[in-house]
């Protein structure tokens, strides 16, 4: 099964050589160096990296240089991977300086140029150009339609400023017309063009017909060289074509390669760390570039963070939602106990008030049985009896608000004083509405007289 | 690239024929072997026998003409007619363009268009088509426009110029003016271009410059076949670096003809003298060039008897408007030119005269209005020769003339059976002088 693996990468690897190669790229290393520099051994193979990479990005960037000498091709790849946005640690100039070539290995080189394979669609973008390259007969036609004259000339109208516009008007159905007629021109070029092609093409095809005119040897034999010239140009932009159709089918193993090479790259790392501590400048470069030095493992620790970010915010969320519920509830029972018991407030305040020589003195009621509850409370163990407090609702085990100090009264002889009180209001009452009654006589009497009213009482109504 | 021509009438199978004479006689000097070349491809199809056949389909109501002109082709030898290239009839039009265009030009459609198309199809490319007819009579005029119709619907991207032979004002026709009214309306919807050939001014050339005595069509018809094959001759173009132009037709349109509303054009041409004085004349472009530009602003179309008083305009301070009273009288204003010089020291010449911004129409700028062509080769035995195509007023007067003269005819209705029985009514003629009194009004607001 390894085996078998080990084989098709080294197939896939091939196919992506065989397309680097067919797009013109010089220094395409053989699978075999792929190999090596995954396991980073070898420095011929990282030259020929060095090489591959400089060309790779000379075509994408088209960027115009001669590098000659290696310290060079170093630093112009450098900058180059730099301006596409790799950010790997060898490539950053630090205060310690560059990191020499030495000691960049073949397999930072190797996951340097996945980078630059991934990012962006560079082999489209070459395969455009070079097939451009090779198929000239479907270029359009580079027919200047206009001098340089005629562009400048527009420009003049405005110069000119005074132009009313109905001359402007003249003027642009003149350069209407005349935009008409070059495009006619256009199109009998391109007519021209099809039917020539067509002519090349069915001569070509049909060698039999060609032979059978008697034309001259030497202009036969110029069109047979330019037509070999034209079949080989195709035949290259054909293998060109297939060979990226290859790589195409095999490109996602390509990548499977090259995550093991990024795999084996960082637990290198690792056992690097292990060995040696990062020196300060790398580690601020690390902060910099998470994805430059230690990329997966970057990636990773960032996608737990995040991860754990998430769930925290998560629980934080909940736990808050739950504690606002609850909060929720406390006031709304809180609300509606303290409605309640202003109600009953509101009925005995009624039912006392009508006394008016009851004064401000009530009890509050108090739901404890007969018996005192010994040692419970700070009020009860100071003893001081005080007239009780009206306001504030007394509940069992405690302290109603600020100050007011209640005395503990036994309910049976509350009972024998409300009664006595009871007697006595009702008593008061009943002289008040006799001296009330004798009032209001006297006042009609007197006023009936007056006016010589006789007074019947209502009928009760019927139902 | 190559040009069909198409010869329609009498007029334009004659005309047709001397512009292949004066093009084969040129483009055989073996000497040029590139502009030999190019002017072959432009007009003639080589067959395997490398024999020259014009790309030109011949179109007449009568056999005579035709049957003579491809006899006279087959007895010079240097060229001939395509064999399956000719359609003709056994009765003309009898000078009624109702009768061309209603009768004969719809009933013979399918033939014709099938000739045109086989044309067309022996060129690698077509840079355009070119129909030569004259307007006084029937079938030129008449199946002539019916003609340039079916062109027009079946290449419908292809330049189509028209080549037209004014007749003389005196008459050839009775009923010329009604016929060049209705051909003149017709195809300045239709054609590209107009290139008109007056038969009164050529008589001139042919009398005072040539000094002939007895004056024929066919001579006639070599002046405009040396005029015409001088403009369509191989010539190098301002942008052209060096390459003889491909598409002529193309490139002559756009250079005079972008404006829809101004499509008629004329040539002059300097020197015209006859063969036997030839040789003893002797030009210089500064003298050449001095007489032809005031040619074309004393609107004058031969070197004799120009007006050397009439001068062009000085220009205006910028924001003050040119109005008619600022206009010189006899002063011929233009709304594109194209000079052509064929011939020795060409690259000497001075052309600045002809750039000069008082000479256009106030909106089209001199640098757009103005192009060149050249070449060093000469053009049918001429040394030196400089050829003007002008879309100007030249053909203002001549044109008012016609219509002014069919319209006189058309209040008295004078003739009109003869127009009405074929199909073409009352409204079909007030249409047609509507639309050439704005050509007028167009050309005279220059």
């Amino acid at each position: 099964m390894q085996r078998e693996k080990s084989v098709k990468a080294k197939e896939v690897i091939e196919s992506l050589c065989k397309v680097l190669y067919s797009l013109g790229l010089e220094c395409v290393p053989s699978a075999e160096t792929f190999r090596r520099a995954k396991f980073n051994k070898g420095e011929d193979v990282v030259l020929e990296f060095w090489k591959l990479l400089h060309s790779v990005l000379l075509k994408a960037l088209l960027l115009e240089c001669s590098c000659t000498t290696l310290s060079d091709l170093d630093s112009h790849v450098r900058e180059a991977l730099w301006q596409c946005g790799y950010g790997a640690s060898w490539i950053v100039v630090n205060t310690a300086g560059l990191r020499p070539r030495s000691e960049v290995g073949s397999r930072e080189l190797l996951v340097a140029f996945g980078w630059v394979l991934s990012s962006g669609s560079l082999l489209e973008a070459l395969l455009r150009a070079r097939s451009l390259e090779l198929d000239i007969l479907s270029l359009p036609p580079t027919v200047s339609l206009s001098s340089p004259r005629e562009g400048g000339s527009l420009g003049d109208v405005d110069g000119q400023g005074g132009l009313k516009e109905d001359r402007l008007l003249r003027r642009l159905q003149w350069q209407y017309g005349k935009l008409r007629f070059q495009w006619r021109r256009l199109l009998s070029i391109r007519e021209e063009r099809a039917r020539l092609l067509h002519q090349v093409l069915s001569s070509s095809t049909m060698p039999s017909t060609s032979t059978s005119q008697p034309s001259s040897d030497d202009h036969h034999s110029m069109c047979s060289t330019a037509l070999k010239k034209e079949v080989e140009r195709l035949q290259t932009l054909s293998q060109l074509l297939e060979a990226y159709l290859e790589w195409k089918r095999q490109e996602p193993l390509f990548w499977c390669w090259m995550d093991s090479v990024v795999d084996s790259q960082l637990s290198d790392l690792r056992e690097e760390d292990t060995v040696e501590n990062m020196s300060p400048v790398h580690q601020v470069v690390n902060r910099c570039f998470p994805y430059g030095y230690k990329d997966k493992e970057g990636l990773e620790q960032l996608d737990n963070m995040l991860l754990r970010l998430q769930t925290g915010l998560k629980d934080t969320y909940t736990r808050q939602s739950r504690k606002a519920q609850s909060v929720l509830q406390d006031v709304e029972e809180l609300e509606e106990i303290e409605r309640r018991v202003a109600l009953r407030l509101h009925g005995l305040a009624e039912s006392c008030t009508s006394t008016p020589t009851s004064g401000c003195c009530s009890y509050r009621p108090s739901l404890q049985g007969p018996q005192p509850l010994p040692n419970h409370h700070q009020s009860w163990r100071s003893g001081s009896v005080l007239p009780q407090a009206c306001d504030g609702a007394v509940l069992p085990g405690k302290v109603s608000g600020t100050g007011t100090v209640m005395v503990q009264v036994q309910a049976s002889s509350l009972i024998v004083e409300l009664q006595q009180r009871e007697g006595f209001l009702l008593g008061e009452l009943g002289q008040m509405r006799q001296a009330k009654r004798g009032q209001i006589q006297e006042k009609t009497a007197s006023w009936l007289e007056g006016a010589g009213v006789v007074l019947i009482p209502p009928l009760p109504l019927k139902r | 690239m190559s040009i069909v021509t198409v010869q329609l009438g009498q007029c334009g199978n004659q005309v047709g024929q001397e512009l292949f004479e004066v093009i084969s006689n040129d483009a055989n000097d073996t000497q040029r072997k590139v502009y030999s070349e190019c002017s072959s491809e432009r007009f003639f199809n080589e067959t395997a026998n490398r024999e020259l056949v014009a790309r030109s389909v011949l179109i007449d109501m009568e056999p005579k003409v035709i049957s003579q002109s491809i006899a006279k082709t087959a007895k010079s030898g240097k060229w001939r007619y395509g064999d399956r290239s000719h359609f003709s009839q056994k009765q003309g039009s009898g000078n009624n363009w109702a009768n061309g265009y209603c009768v004969h030009g719809p009933r013979h459609e399918e033939v014709v268009m099938d000739i045109v198309r086989r044309e067309v199809e022996h060129c690698d490319c077509l840079a355009g088509i070119m129909a030569m007819m004259s307007v006084a009579g029937g079938t030129g005029s008449g199946v002539g426009t019916y003609v340039t119709q079916c062109l027009r619907d079946e290449y419908p991207n292809s330049f189509i110029l028209n080549h037209l032979t004014w007749p003389y004002g005196t008459g050839e026709v009775i009923v010329q003016n009604y016929n060049s009214v209705l051909t003149l309306s017709h195809l300045y919807q239709l054609s590209d271009a107009i290139l008109v050939h007056e038969n009164d001014t050529v008589h001139k050339i042919c009398a005072q410059l040539m000094n002939i005595k007895h004056i024929s069509f066919r001579d006639v018809n070599k002046v405009i076949a040396h005029q015409l094959g001088s403009v369509l001759q191989p010539a190098l173009t301002g942008d052209s670096h060096g390459v003889y132009n491909r598409n002529p037709i193309g490139e002559l349109m756009s250079s005079l003809v972008c404006h829809p509303e101004y499509k008629l054009l004329s040539v002059c041409n300097i020197p015209q003298v006859s063969s036997s004085s030839m040789a003893y004349s002797m030009f210089t472009w500064p003298g050449l060039l001095k007489h032809l530009r005031q040619m074309l602003i004393a609107n004058s179309k031969m070197e004799e008897g120009i007006d050397w008083q009439v001068r062009a305009p000085s220009l205006q301070p910028e924001g003050i408007e040119r109005t008619r009273s600022h206009r010189r009288p006899g002063f011929n204003t233009s709304l594109a030119n194209l000079l052509i010089l064929r011939g020795k020291d060409v690259n000497n010449a001075e052309i600045s005269g002809f750039q000069h911004p008082s000479l256009y129409t106030p909106w089209l700028p001199a640098d757009e209005a103005f192009s060149m062509w050249k070449t060093p080769v000469p053009f049918n035995k001429y040394e030196k020769s400089a050829i003007l195509v002008s879309n100007s007023q030249t053909l203002l007067r001549p044109l008012d003339n016609m219509v002014g003269k069919a319209w006189n005819m058309f209040a008295s209705r004078a003739y009109i059976h003869q127009y009405t029985k074929f199909g073409i009514s009352e409204e079909d003629f007030l249409d047609s002088f509507t639309s050439l009194e704005q050509v007028i009004s167009s050309y005279s607001q220059l």
